[in-house]
């Protein structure tokens, strides 16, 4: 008998900011996004649900994690925000056709999981 | 001592006296001349520190002459050359992410190659020390009798070298140490006012370029066009920074739609206004060449020729694009991701008009509709970047899409000009006058 045994392991990054992405907190989440993105992580789960404001630098960074996740094979998923404010620029600016978001970090895993 | 006493009983004495006294002579002699000798030294020190002094001077009136950084170098070691009295010497400079200074006195009296180890800025690093005749020589590639090397720091990333090698005679006694240490003070604050006027000419040489980069922008940004019949336009822009990412633009051509469009670019400062440049000329020239210059046509293509750019950088820009068809009476348009736009329709309340496709330069598609508008008399359109709606206050409560609503509503009635100037104020007024980011509002009103 021949048994080919393969194992995959999927590895996805929860991050979880909490207060405002401004043009001053931003380049933490790009360093951070970056540093992950780098190591070969191309799982990654942006959990917003703490994050009470959000402007176009914030953006920029998610954006550029996604398309960097996306040309490896991986994906960048959103947790929507809580706060209005944040929620309303995703909506406003169209962002929440680009992300799959879902409403909590456990449902994004589970989303992962089952591929969709 | 007098030795001329001759009488008896005294002379006994004397005789003892004198006795003891010539036992004493050769101490006393012996002392005077340690005395004499410490005069020598005390009147060679005072000279040393005389010259020292005046050496010193010198130095200082040299050196008040001199602003910039290399000629500052030279200046030290000639001077350190001079005053040291020795056949060179030479004064390195370690300055982060730039490679070592180096001058010497004459030019190529010693290889060079390795300085760069001596400017070692650790705290432990040795501060001065002495070179032995043999064992420098591979590293300064000539024979070195005698040398002394002093570290000292100009800025805390920022250390230098002072290097005396082979006195003309003798070799490096106490004074020449001192003065050494002397030149190496009055070097360090030489260095540190050369490296002040350097930083304070590079400030205003970017300054410069960014009030002519200013200046550029704001004539990109066209202040009057010809406008369709019965149509009002007032627009201003202004950036948080010298210059900014948004951007606006009418044209007005005999066989085209009257356009106009407000962009914005995420980010602020260079590398918005670049793409800002860009974004504006690829929109004229999709409006000005295309044959059928629909607008969701025209925002598609744009993002087709500047999604790779935009990637590159990270960034992307929001554009709402219109054009007024006199007539119908109406307004086309298409939205890729910019907020807020507000209609005020003459018999109704004002409303959003939501993008329904995601910035340029976000995927590498747009989704987004060309869509109608009724544009009649008293119709008012506003487009503004979100500095007006992000605008916030010291609690940190923003301005927002409600109250710039209100506003206009509020203002109906008055000139498109005066529409924008009330908004203005208004946002000003709640942000106490602080701009956070970029502004820029039009106003289209129907007469």
């Amino acid at each position: 008998m021949n048994l080919n045994i393969q194992e995959h392991t999927l590895r996805i990054v929860v991050l979880s900011p909490v207060g405002a992405i401004d043009p001053l907190t931003a380049p933490t989440l790009r360093e951070n996004l970056t540093r992950l993105l780098d190591d070969g992580v191309t799982g990654l789960i942006i959990d917003l649900s703490q994050v009470s404001f959000m402007d176009s630098a914030g953006m920029s960074v998610l954006v550029t994690a996604l398309k960097r996740a996306r040309a490896a094979g991986g994906n960048v998923k959103l947790v929507w925000p809580k706060s209005d404010a944040a929620k309303r620029i995703l909506t406003l600016t169209k962002f929440d056709q680009v992300f799959a978001l879902t409403n909590t970090a456990d449902e994004a895993l589970a989303s992962w999981k089952t591929g969709k | 001592m007098p030795l001329n006493n001759t009488h008896g009983p005294d002379l006994q004495t004397k005789h003892a006296t004198l006795d003891h006294n010539d036992l004493q002579m050769p101490v006393r002699v012996s002392d005077m001349l340690d005395l004499e000798h410490e005069l020598d030294e005390m009147a060679r020190d005072l000279v040393d520190s005389q010259d020292q002094l005046l050496a010193l001077y010198e130095m200082n009136r040299s050196m008040r002459s001199n602003a910039d950084l290399n000629d500052s170098l030279v200046t030290i070691a000639q001077l350190a050359r001079k005053l040291l009295r020795v056949h060179g010497a030479f004064v390195a400079l370690a300055m982060p992410d730039q490679p070592l200074k180096f001058v010497q006195d004459p030019p190529n009296y010693a290889k060079d190659d390795q300085f760069t180890l001596l400017c070692d800025s650790s705290p432990n690093a040795t501060r001065e020390w002495f070179l032995e005749p043999e064992s420098q020589a591979n590293t300064f590639g000539i024979p070195i009798q005698n040398g002394y090397l002093r570290r000292f720091e100009i800025r805390p990333d920022v250390c230098a070298v002072l290097g005396a090698l082979n006195k003309i005679s003798g070799n490096f006694r106490s004074p020449d140490i001192k003065l050494a240490r002397s030149i190496a003070d009055r070097a360090s604050s030489a260095i540190e006012t050369a490296l002040l006027v350097a930083d304070n000419i590079a400030q205003a040489r970017l300054q410069t370029e960014m009030a002519l980069a200013h200046r550029i922008q704001a004539e990109l940004l066209p202040k009057t066009t010809a406008l369709p019949d019965r149509i009002a336009l007032a627009v201003t822009s202004t950036p948080a920074r010298e210059i900014g990412g948004d951007f606006y633009d009418m044209q007005a051509e005999s066989d085209r739609p009257f356009a106009f469009y407000v962009g914005d670019v995420s980010g602020k400062g260079t590398s918005a206004a670049l793409l800002m440049a860009v974004t504006r000329t690829c929109i004229r020239s999709q409006h000005r060449y295309m044959s059928h210059p629909d607008p969701a046509l025209i925002l598609d293509r744009v993002n087709r020729d500047l999604y790779g750019d935009f990637t590159d950088v990270g960034m992307f820009v929001t554009v709402f694009y219109g054009q007024y068809l006199p007539k119908t009476s109406e307004l086309v348009y298409a939205n890729c991701g910019h907020s807020p736009v507000i209609y005020l329709p003459s018999d109704g309340n004002p409303r959003l008009l939501e993008a329904d496709s995601p910035p340029i330069g976000v995927m590498d598609m747009t989704f987004c509709s060309t869509h109608q508008l009724r544009f009649a008399a008293d119709d008012i359109l506003v487009i503004t970047s979100d500095g007006f709606n992000e605008a916030a206050n010291s609690d940190g409560v923003m301005f927002g899409i409600d109250r710039m609503m209100a506003s206009i509503q509020t203002n109906r009635h008055a000139s498109a000009q005066e529409i924008v100037d009330a908004l203005i104020a208004e946002v000003n007024t709640f942000a106490h006058g602080v701009r956070q980011d970029d502004q820029t509002v039009m106003v289209i009103k129907h007469l």
